[in-house]
């Protein structure tokens, strides 16, 4: 069973369609990437699945069926829009919403004291959370969507306004989270932190879903394109390559279409070249999403 | 601990613990005890209880019958401007006794007074009203002092006009008199009372929803807890709140007519009492009025942009509640006019109206029926809007909500 599972779910608001036609799972215990450009619907697809709006068309399943008020306390959600009671103290402010997750008084705040020495804030606790910086209140943001122990996490752009200390910081909860079992599902434009975080990818474009799955296999479907090589003598002009350009100790050959690199490798031997490396080019998440979302190559 | 509790304790705390609230909390009682103080020190610098003097040529006082005490009632006469009336044989006597100070002024009787019914008084400077009012009295029951003395007394003590409810009516038994005119005012200030709390409970709701809207705190908020459970904690924490307030204004109010009655002598203060009935229909038309102004209040918060215009929005609001005490003395004049009625049965206008009617007249029990029925429909109507609005109104951050799609959106969120 998957911790949550959307089928053909579709929202609109007046005459704009911000959910056309999005489908996808997300398995226990994994790190999955929700992407997608500005406006691309990523924000209205998570508040269709915490059943914030309801959907027109198709269904949602989360934690094994619709979600309820028990489920509540058994999520954890950064949202885009996110937000602390400005003129509250910090600790107060987080015990708040802490028992409003279900966590009794004092394991909330035996855990609080926890996360804050963590995130390097116990000496703000008890400032109010307009006094504190950008990076301080993303860190309390942290901080809220995980007391309580939740089996889903969801959590919208984890790094925004945070340095690269608390990046990493960020990055290494994420990896315990789910190492103690927790399924996290992650939705930014910071594409290397997908490709280092992530195991599985939804890309939605205009309200649909147009790439959609293992990262590593998608990666692999958008190599071919391009091949490093590097020669003992000089590289000979093959059929096939549009451009040749210097990467690093090798040339990037970027493939025509139609054309794949066992051509290309069966040109070079054919031209008895001395091969010092010959190896597929993987595209990056960035190339991939630029190429699917700008140039529809899905 | 329910979640609904844990909203409203929050909320509880967050408001009663503030220094706005603490200020208002205790300016009031303390606004209280300075007009209870400067009342009785005016009452007693305006009239002195030195005594008073007199010299009767007239022969009408050789053996004098005691004035008649007015103020308070006769169980419990108050004798705080009570002064005591001191004889002269001579004028001589009485000059002296004024320029030493023994009396604040003295009065002379002349000889002709059963023909002229001349009477002079001398003073530094001019006694009270008591003094006068006393000495009046004091001649009025010596001039009839050959009548039985309860007789002369009655006499003396003047009208006593009672307006009484038939005992089989609605209000049966009701009085109204010189005595209980201060009784008769307390319904209107209980219903302006509560109007006061409408106003301050329902504007931090107002505030509460909007705040939460502003500090996009509430997407957080409705994905721990249920839209309903965040309102109605909001309420009960505020309606908690005001509680607080009113029930420390309270024992403030008594305190201060507990002292001003029993040991400043301040005779409003003194047999203060309210007929239950009248407490119930205040109540069954304030609770659906609340529910009603707090719901419109909560969807006002939810539809506005930020807290400041949520402060506007509830401005607006107030208007028609207060409304009807601008037309006040047209109202208490004829209570049973058309327009008096027809204000009593307008759900917005049923509370200010009702509680100036109520002073002069028993509301009949088909219109309190009507106008409780009517509130308590608007009152539900109100909360289905606030609910609607909530829904579609909560994630519009720094955003209106349009009316009109709170009332045509049937199934939006």
């Amino acid at each position: 069973m998957h911790t949550v599972e959307v089928s053909h779910v579709a929202k609109s608001f007046g005459s704009t369609q911000a959910v056309v036609d999005v489908s996808f799972d997300v398995e226990r215990g994994e790190i999955f990437g929700l992407l997608g450009p500005n406006g691309a619907g990523k924000t209205t697809t998570i508040r269709l699945m915490l059943d914030i709006f309801k959907p027109e068309r198709g269904t949602v399943s989360i934690l094994d069926g619709p979600m309820t008020e028990e489920k509540k306390e058994r999520i954890g959600y950064m949202p885009e829009e996110r937000g602390l009671y400005q003129d509250a103290p910090l600790e107060r402010c987080l015990l708040y919403l802490a028992s409003l997750k279900g966590v009794p008084a004092a394991e909330a705040r035996q855990r609080l004291g926890t996360l804050l020495e963590r995130f390097d804030l116990t000496a703000h606790k008890s400032k109010k959370v307009k006094e504190l910086s950008k990076g301080m209140q993303q860190k309390a943001q942290i901080i809220n969507t995980i007391i309580h122990h939740p089996e889903l996490v969801i959590i919208d752009e984890p790094f925004a306004a945070l340095d690269p200390i608390n990046t990493q910081l960020v990055k290494d909860l994420m990896r315990e989270l789910r190492q103690q079992g927790a399924t996290i599902l992650m939705s930014t434009h910071q594409m290397h932190q997908v490709e280092e975080l992530c195991d599985r990818i939804l890309l939605i474009d205009d309200g649909k879903d147009v790439l959609y799955g293992d990262l590593d296999d998608i990666r692999r479907r958008f190599s071919g394109h391009a091949v490093l090589v590097r020669t003992a003598g000089e590289l000979p002009t093959v059929d096939g390559v549009e451009q040749a350009a210097p990467h690093n100790d090798a040339v990037k050959l970027t493939l025509s279409q139609g054309t794949t690199p066992q051509d290309v490798l069966r040109a070079l031997m054919a031209q008895d070249v001395i091969l010092e490396k010959f190896e597929i080019a993987t595209p990056t998440l960035d190339e991939i999403f630029i190429r699917v979302v700008e140039e529809g190559d899905a | 601990m329910s979640k609904l509790w844990l909203v409203a304790k929050y909320e509880y705390a967050r408001n009663v613990f503030k220094k706005s609230f603490i200020f208002i909390t205790l300016s009031v009682p303390l606004i209280l005890a300075v007009s209870v103080g400067l009342g009785w020190l005016i009452n007693h610098m305006e009239n002195p209880d030195a005594p008073v003097g007199y010299v009767d040529h007239a022969g009408l006082l050789t053996d004098p019958i005691p004035a008649p005490q007015r103020a308070g009632s006769p169980d419990n006469p108050s004798s705080s401007d009570l002064v005591a009336l001191i004889p002269y044989q001579t004028e001589e006597e009485a000059r002296e006794a004024l320029e030493s100070k023994a009396i604040q002024a003295y009065y002379v009787v002349s000889a002709d007074y059963r023909q002229t019914n001349r009477v002079e008084l001398v003073y530094v400077e001019p006694p009270g009203d008591n003094v006068t009012r006393q000495f009046w009295d004091f001649m009025q029951i010596n001039k009839i002092s050959d009548m039985p003395p309860e007789i002369a007394r009655r006499a003396v003590a003047g009208s006593n006009l009672i307006v009484r409810w038939p005992d089989d009516g609605p209000g049966g038994g009701r009085e109204f008199s010189d005595k209980t005119f201060f009784n008769n005012l307390l319904p209107f200030f209980i219903g302006l009372a509560f109007i006061m709390l409408l106003f301050m409970s329902s504007g931090t709701l107002t505030q509460a929803v909007a705040t939460e809207k502003e500090n996009r705190t509430m997407e957080i908020v409705v994905t721990s807890i249920s839209p309903g459970q965040l309102i109605g904690g909001k309420v009960l924490g505020i309606i908690a709140m005001t509680l607080t307030q009113v029930v420390a204004w309270i024992a403030f109010a008594a305190l201060a007519t507990f002292i001003g009655g029993r040991y400043l002598d301040i005779g409003i203060l003194q047999n203060l009492s309210v007929d239950p009935p009248t407490i119930i229909t205040m109540l069954a038309i304030a609770a659906p009025t609340y529910v009603m102004l707090a719901s419109l209040m909560a969807a006002a918060g939810a539809t506005v942009a930020d807290s400041q215009e949520a402060q506007q929005m509830a401005g607006l609001f107030s208007l028609p509640i207060i409304a009807p005490v601008w037309l006040g003395v047209v109202i208490i004049e004829n209570p049973n006019s058309p327009l008096a009625i027809g204000l009593s049965l307008f759900p917005p206008t049923a509370l200010s109206t009702i509680a100036m009617r109520i002073m002069s007249v028993p509301i009949p029990f088909w219109q309190v029926a009507v106008s409780v029925t009517l509130l308590v429909l608007c009152a539900g109507g109100a909360v289905w809007l606030a609910g609607q609005a909530f829904r579609l109104g909560m994630l519009r951050y720094g955003q209106r909500l349009n009316w009109r799609e709170l009332v045509n959106v049937k199934r939006k969120t």
